[in-house]
């Protein structure tokens, strides 16, 4: 076999090893490169922190363990920004898988003892599982004791003071939407934004998995999304943000490091790939 | 507690018997493939029970606050079971209907709001093209706001024409159609390099879970990661074991049917 | 009489069921009592379907089961399906019977059988695809036409400037990564948008309309 057909013929398995070994490396020895703030975390961060104390967040978790790396310290990093803000969280999952998620986020963020905890009623509620997806979107942004009449631990919502200001969609001064497919920002927009006064009454933040993040840009640019966590990176990004002010920890470096080499690594695949081509190509043969 | 420990030796297993598919198709990623399809199966039956337990009986304004008026779509719902029978098969039909034509009227009303008019409207409204500083150099990721509303009107307009299946594509629709074309290929292509970083930070994360869990209870410190060449092990004389194996022959092919002889 | 049963009532309450919806978004003022029963009504959707939770648990246990009796292929691994389904719906009527308000998913056994055990399963299966990302790479991303270079030029840009050390590399690799995300991808994108709610508006319309039929299922 000629060099050129060796070059356009290479086993996948290689490949493999080799995402493996690169992507490993700098998880064990991080590289520690400068991360570069975007346009779209920095809204993200800009918008929570304009909002005045005693605001109400909708955080909506709709994500399952399968995206967890990404969205889960996006999540993490946003309920933190809102409980050092003072601002008040409605947590809740249109995914039921997102409903585990979100009690263990909200544990870690205000205590191992939620939901056990003063503030709990007045400035924080976790409805859990709020079934029927985008069904159950619009339904509680209609009217959200209707949506379900308990919080995640069998508590009636009538017992809950947060609750009794969170009514509907006109209470809400900011939707954050932790999304990996359906239902997620799209639904938000159609079922609860466009049937309640658009951007200006209900703002939406994203935090999604980078492969959903085009196609959500025609909303953000129109303005009906206001800004964007992409993927992993945002997550880096917003942590970083937050270290710096409220000296969150930034635990994304090393993942980053990683993402970074397996990038270079995919662009070399593409080029060993093109090369092996265009040379097995120039001498007549099949690629 | 115990338990951890052996959702930390179960996970590591796991992980490793899936990776091991990467190299070749064996009985350890297939039996933990058939797992994961039981346990997705019951994991949905039971969020769907729980729905329409939320839904239906707690809380004050439900059946346990005595409005017994939800019993209703509960005995809609049980009419889902008539699936498995041929007489009454029809009766399955009654809570699809009513499901389809609620989602059918939602999707209408949210999508002509939020995904046609808006779009529409922020095209139109949205992006400036005359007005100060609107073409002057803004610096960053902006750069020219009036180039990039051109780019993005141009751009949307010529990539719905490429959707216009009615007429051929000649001509100034051919034009249109072709530049279209150029713009949805960008989009594909962001697309492409985001769906990379997506799924790198999918592995990145099952990597930080074989390097960075650990158990640590009394005096019993387990890293996930000393549990790695356990599973390798197992990985490597399952693979020895089939190699072991002599092939299955492929069935003898039936012998064909003789011919009748033919008379005269 | 049968075919008005079978067919044409089905088509009704589809019809009448989307023009309730239709009416209650455009024509009912929020807070009234007729806005608020169709809430409800959107809420009775979730108890509706739950059954098909059942059904598709039903359809699967035997199909498996089918595969076991019959020793067909893999008939092995429908065993493990099948023992796996049992044990863990004995974990959640456990639960159910156990937990105050007879709920699975907030049950400590259910929960703690789908967050450490199926979902590192489901985690892992989905970082498969980095790696089938990293072969396609290698293997389909070809320069043969100007579409395909420009998709490949624009994917080269997004992973050096969505990753650190694009950054590194040259200052405007980021820059030049957002630009490309929000201005001719969100025109493709908003193309792409615009002709997808035009078909689900259409799909929805005929489903009421009743010459869309598909989900009646098979005529028996």
């Amino acid at each position: 076999m000629s060099i050129s057909e060796k070059i356009a013929r290479i086993d996948r398995r290689y490949l493999y090893i080799l995402v493996f070994i690169v992507v490993t490396i700098p998880l064990l020895n991080p590289l520690k490169l400068p991360l570069p703030i975007g346009e779209h975390a920095t809204r993200v961060y800009d918008k929570t922190e304009a909002l005045a104390a005693g605001s109400i967040v909708i955080e909506s978790i709709d994500f399952g363990p399968s995206t967890r790396p990404e969205n889960y310290p996006q999540m993490k990093a946003h309920l933190f920004h809102a409980k050092e803000r003072g601002l008040k969280v409605v947590a809740l999952a249109f995914w039921p898988s997102g409903a585990p998620i979100g009690e263990q986020a909200l544990r870690e963020v205000y205590d191992s003892d939620f939901p056990d905890i003063p503030e709990y009623g007045t400035s924080v509620v976790y409805l859990g599982y709020v079934p029927g997806a985008e069904v159950g979107m619009q339904t509680f942004a209609d009217n959200t004791a209707t949506a379900k009449g308990t919080d995640h631990y069998g508590t009636s919502l009538t017992s809950l003071p947060l609750m009794q200001e969170c009514r509907s969609a006109a209470d809400f001064d900011l939707w954050a939407e932790w999304a990996s497919g359906t239902p997620g920002e799209q639904q938000v927009i159609q079922f609860v934004q466009g049937r309640h006064g658009g951007p200006s009454a209900v703002p939406i933040v994203v935090g999604a998995t980078a492969v959903s993040v085009p196609g959500m840009m025609n909303f953000y640019i129109s303005g009906q999304i206001y800004g964007i966590l992409n993927g992993l990176a945002g997550a880096g990004e917003y942590e970083y943000l937050l270290n710096v002010k409220y000296g969150y920890p930034y635990a994304q470096g090393p993942s980053l490091d990683a993402q970074s080499l397996g990038h270079v690594l995919i662009l070399l695949f593409i080029i060993l790939g093109n090369v092996g081509y265009l040379l097995t190509r120039s001498k007549g043969g099949k690629s | 507690m115990i338990q951890d420990l052996f959702a930390l030796i179960f996970g590591v297993f796991v992980t490793i018997f899936i990776y091991s598919f990467l190299w070749k198709e064996n009985p350890l990623s297939r039996a933990v493939e058939h797992l994961f399809v039981g346990l997705a199966a019951v994991y949905t039956f039971g969020s769907m029970y729980d729905a329409a337990m939320t839904q239906a009986v707690w809380g004050a304004q439900r059946i346990e606050g005595g409005n017994y008026l939800w019993i209703v779509p509960i005995l809609i719902s049980l009419m889902y079971f008539f699936f498995f029978t041929k007489k009454y098969f029809y009766l399955y039909r009654y809570p699809v209907s009513i499901v389809v034509g609620i989602m059918a009227g939602m999707m209408i009303c949210g999508m002509i709001q939020s995904n046609f008019l808006a779009q529409i409207q922020s095209t139109a409204r949205d992006l400036p093209l005359i007005g100060a500083g609107v073409w002057d150099w803004s610096g960053g990721s902006t750069g020219i706001i009036g180039l990039n509303s051109l780019i993005i009107i141009i751009g949307t307009i010529t990539a719905l024409t490429f959707f216009f299946f009615t007429w051929e594509h000649k001509g100034a629709l051919g034009v249109s159609t072709k530049i279209g074309r150029y713009f949805l290929m960008a989009t594909f292509g962001a697309a492409y390099g985001s769906t990379v970083m997506a799924r790198i930070s999918l592995f990145i994360g099952r990597l930080r879970f074989l390097y960075e869990t650990s158990y640590e209870e009394a005096n019993i410190l387990v890293n996930a990661w000393y549990i790695i060449p356990i599973a390798v092990v197992c990985v490597i004389i399952m693979a020895l074991w089939l190699r072991s194996k002599p092939e299955a022959k492929p069935p003898e092919p039936a012998p064909k049917p003789e011919k009748p002889k033919s008379k005269g | 009489m049968s075919l008005v049963v079978k067919r044409y009532i089905p088509l009704a309450i589809t019809f009448l069921m989307g023009i309730i919806m239709v009416i209650a978004t455009y024509f009912l003022a929020e807070g009234t009592p007729a806005r608020d029963a169709t809430t409800l009504l959107t809420g009775a959707v979730d108890v509706i379907v739950a059954t098909a939770g059942v059904i598709g648990l039903i359809v699967l246990l035997r199909h498996h089961g089918v595969n076991i009796s019959r020793r067909g292929k893999y008939w092995k691994y429908s065993t493990i399906t099948i023992i796996g389904v049992i044990l863990y719906l004995i974990v959640g009527l456990y639960g159910v019977a156990t937990q105050g308000r007879y709920l699975m998913l907030a049950s400590e056994q259910f929960a703690w059988v789908y967050n450490e055990l199926y979902a590192h399963m489901d985690a892992t299966i989905f970082s498969l695809l980095a790696f089938f990302i990293a072969s396609a790479a290698y293997r389909a991303f070809r320069l043969r036409s100007l579409e395909a270079s420009i998709l490949l030029f624009v994917g080269a840009l997004m992973l050096l400037g969505r990753a650190p050390i694009g950054g590194v590399a040259w200052e405007g690799f980021p820059k030049i990564a957002t630009w490309l995300l929000n201005v001719p991808n969100a025109a493709g994108n908003r193309a792409i948008t615009i002709g997808i709610a035009i078909g689900a508006i259409l799909l929805a319309v005929r489903q009421l309309m009743g010459v869309e039929r598909g989900y009646l299922g098979p005529e028996r």
